[in-house]
């Protein structure tokens, strides 16, 4: 099964995430922090990440940098998702290399079927 | 010259009133001296003519005592050649009665006392020289007598010829003098008037742009201060010169300046505050929302997976209720964004058919609820559209699901034509329903937030109020409007219109500030 990598700091958001997306058989791997999320990218290498914008230590936007710019993470898709439901802010998650975005609260049916297409369009290329 | 004066007429500390009726009395004091001057000259041409009449008289006396003088000395020598004693006596006679008419000519004379004197003391002398050759005569000394008439009266009458034309002469030089210098003096006078009238006219224009200026300029500059404080642009200060009531005016505009200004300032600050409260606290109340909503999802999921399904339908009341409450608070944050003036256009190029498609989708659900009937007409040429799809997305979605609320049994028309007009392309959305229609003074707080038409329909249909007020401002900010007719019982219309080609976002982001429904880009 696909391996999701979960940076999240928010505990509840984790927990409920985490335990269902591990009910639709995805296996999870959950980082609390940016910087913990860049090093396990490199050292679990996840299918997908699913990452919160507003995050301690490092926040969302600079960790997709640095993940999309190591050589080893650049491959891996990273999905935004982020409270701040604004305007602009899936610019703003796109523009530092996110590949896609959603918003929280999520609803949940709409990130599976994201997460599938990414998943897919990963094995394509 | 120019800008000078009418700033030191304003600087003068005097009210307007003073100035307006000192610059009148400058006037009237101006007229009066040239009256006094046009006067004076008067006066002198009548003097100077006078003179000159005086002048001829003399010229005239002076004439005839030189043909007098003449006409005697002829007579005299005549009736001494001739020694007759009746003739004789005749010319003394005349002598005599001529140094009357010359002591009469004394008055006239004030300028020739000289020559005058020498006249009179020739004409003596030849009195007593005639009386000489007449003593002589009647003495029958004929020859001493020629001798006496020639050597002495014949030089003394010659004499006194040359006196009387060099007097005669004289006055008339003078004359021609008095003539000249009266003319002279004519030009100047003349001169003097029109230099005076022309100074006169020149000073009075003067004082009268000074006046008007220093009053009008002022006037101008705060007229054109209002405007721009009307306008909204405190910034600035109105500076003028004056020292009366038009520079108190000034002060008191400033000072009113300066109080909108922070007034205004207040007020901003107290919506920012407003608006950032609202903000924040909807991005609160969303990360709890968001447990909620989520571990009644998950619980719902678990007890299908149980089977223990009578938890299912209080765990979806849970979860209805915690989505409602997700669209109160998103639709609470929207308004504030708006309101903050954060929201922003991000336009891109789509085929309104397939969007209209996409959300007729959508709302089928809502359509069903009510058993309603969706009629959707799309004229075929809308072609492409360049806008933020997502904000036309909630417009045409908040109309539809307003219309599917607000309706039982009934139909709900979608109509959506290319309009071209007003040299661009419109896209002109209708919405009607057949639903429970509104009164007019439904309609009238209709986009107003948090009002829906009144309490009771709230009560009945749930919902915040704030779907319309946000779909106006959205329609706005890109540039379009909505208009809304309905009748009570029958149903309700809603069109939008929105250009085909929003303006492209480089450089100048579209941001709405509308805390007076107004829309200004920026």
């Amino acid at each position: 099964m696909p391996r999701i990598l979960l940076v999240e700091d928010n505990e509840m958001n984790l927990d409920m995430l985490s335990r269902r997306l591990r009910r639709k058989g995805y296996e999870v791997v959950i980082a609390t922090d940016g910087e913990a999320g860049v090093t396990m990218a490199g050292s679990e290498r996840p299918d997908l990440i699913l990452m919160d914008m507003s995050l301690p230590v490092l926040d969302g936007w600079e960790s997709t940098r640095r993940l999309k710019g190591t050589p080893e993470t650049a491959a891996i898709p990273v999905m935004a998702l982020t409270s701040h439901a604004m305007a602009g802010e899936r610019e703003k998650a796109i523009g530092a290399g996110c590949d896609d975005y959603d918003t929280k609260p999520v609803d949940f049916e709409r990130l599976l079927l994201k997460i599938e297409a990414l998943l897919k369009k990963q094995e394509k290329a | 010259m120019k800008v000078w004066l009418p700033k030191l007429v304003a600087r003068a500390p005097f009210t307007v009133h003073t100035k307006l009726i000192g610059a009148f009395f400058a006037i009237v004091a101006l007229l009066i001296i040239f009256g006094l001057v046009v006067i004076q000259v008067l006066s002198g041409i009548n003097r100077r003519s006078e003179e000159l009449s005086q002048l001829r008289r003399k010229v005239g006396a002076f004439r005839q005592l030189q043909h007098d003088t003449t006409a005697q000395i002829y007579g005299v020598t005549s009736a001494l050649l001739s020694p007759e004693e009746r003739m004789i006596e005749s010319a003394l006679r005349q002598l005599h009665e001529f140094r009357y008419d010359l002591e009469r000519l004394q008055f006239v004379t004030r300028d020739e006392v000289e020559l005058f004197g020498r006249i009179k003391i020739e004409h003596e002398q030849l009195i007593q020289m005639i009386t000489n050759v007449v003593e002589l005569t009647r003495a029958q000394e004929y020859k001493k007598a020629n001798d006496l008439r020639l050597t002495k009266i014949v030089p003394l009458a010659d004499t006194l010829e040359r006196l009387t034309n060099e007097m005669v002469n004289r006055a008339e030089a003078d004359m021609e003098a008095k003539v000249d210098e009266s003319n002279r003096a004519h030009m100047t006078s003349r001169w003097v008037v029109i230099g005076f009238a022309v100074g006169s006219i020149g000073l009075a224009i003067l004082l009268g742009y000074a006046v008007s200026s220093s009053l009008m300029g002022p006037v101008m500059l705060m007229d054109e201060r209002l405007r721009q404080i009307a306008s909204g642009d405190f910034s600035k200060h109105v500076e003028v010169p004056n020292r009366d009531e038009l520079g108190t005016l000034a002060d008191n505009l400033n000072r009113m300046n300066n109080e909108l200004r922070d007034l205004y300032q207040q007020i901003e600050a107290a919506s920012r505050h407003k608006s950032d409260f609202l903000s924040n606290m909807s991005h609160e109340l969303r990360t709890p929302l968001n447990a909620i909503i989520g571990y009644s999802e998950m619980l719902t999921e678990e007890a299908e997976d149980r089977d223990q399904k009578d938890f299912i339908p209080d765990l979806q009341k849970i979860r209805a209720s915690g989505r409602h409450l997700l669209e109160l608070i998103n639709d609470i944050l929207d308004l504030s964004k708006i309101e903050a003036g954060k929201v922003e256009l991000f336009p891109e190029t789509f085929d309104v058919k397939l969007l209209i498609e996409e959300i007729s989708g959508t709302v089928q659900p809502l359509i069903e609820k009510n058993s309603n009937i969706l009629a959707i007409n799309c004229a075929d040429n809308l072609g492409d559209m360049y806008a933020d799809i997502t904000k036309v997305r909630q417009i045409l979605f908040n109309l539809l699901s307003n219309a599917c609320k607000f309706t039982e049994l009934g139909t709900i028309t979608l109509d959506a034509v290319r309009d071209c007009s007003e040299d661009a392309a419109w896209l002109s959305v209708s919405v009607t329903d057949t639903g429970i229609g509104m009164t007019e003074e439904q309609m009238e707080k209709l986009f107003q937030p948090f009002s829906q038409a009144d309490i009771q329909i709230a009560r009945k249909y749930g919902g915040t109020g704030l779907g319309l007020a946000i779909t106006r401002q959205f329609c706005e900010m890109m540039g379009g409007d909505i208009k809304v007719r309905s009748e009570f019982g029958r149903g309700t219309a809603f069109t939008m219109r929105l250009p085909m080609a929003a303006p492209h976002p480089e450089g100048d982001i579209v941001s709405l500030i509308a805390s007076d429904g107004s829309s200004k880009s920026a």
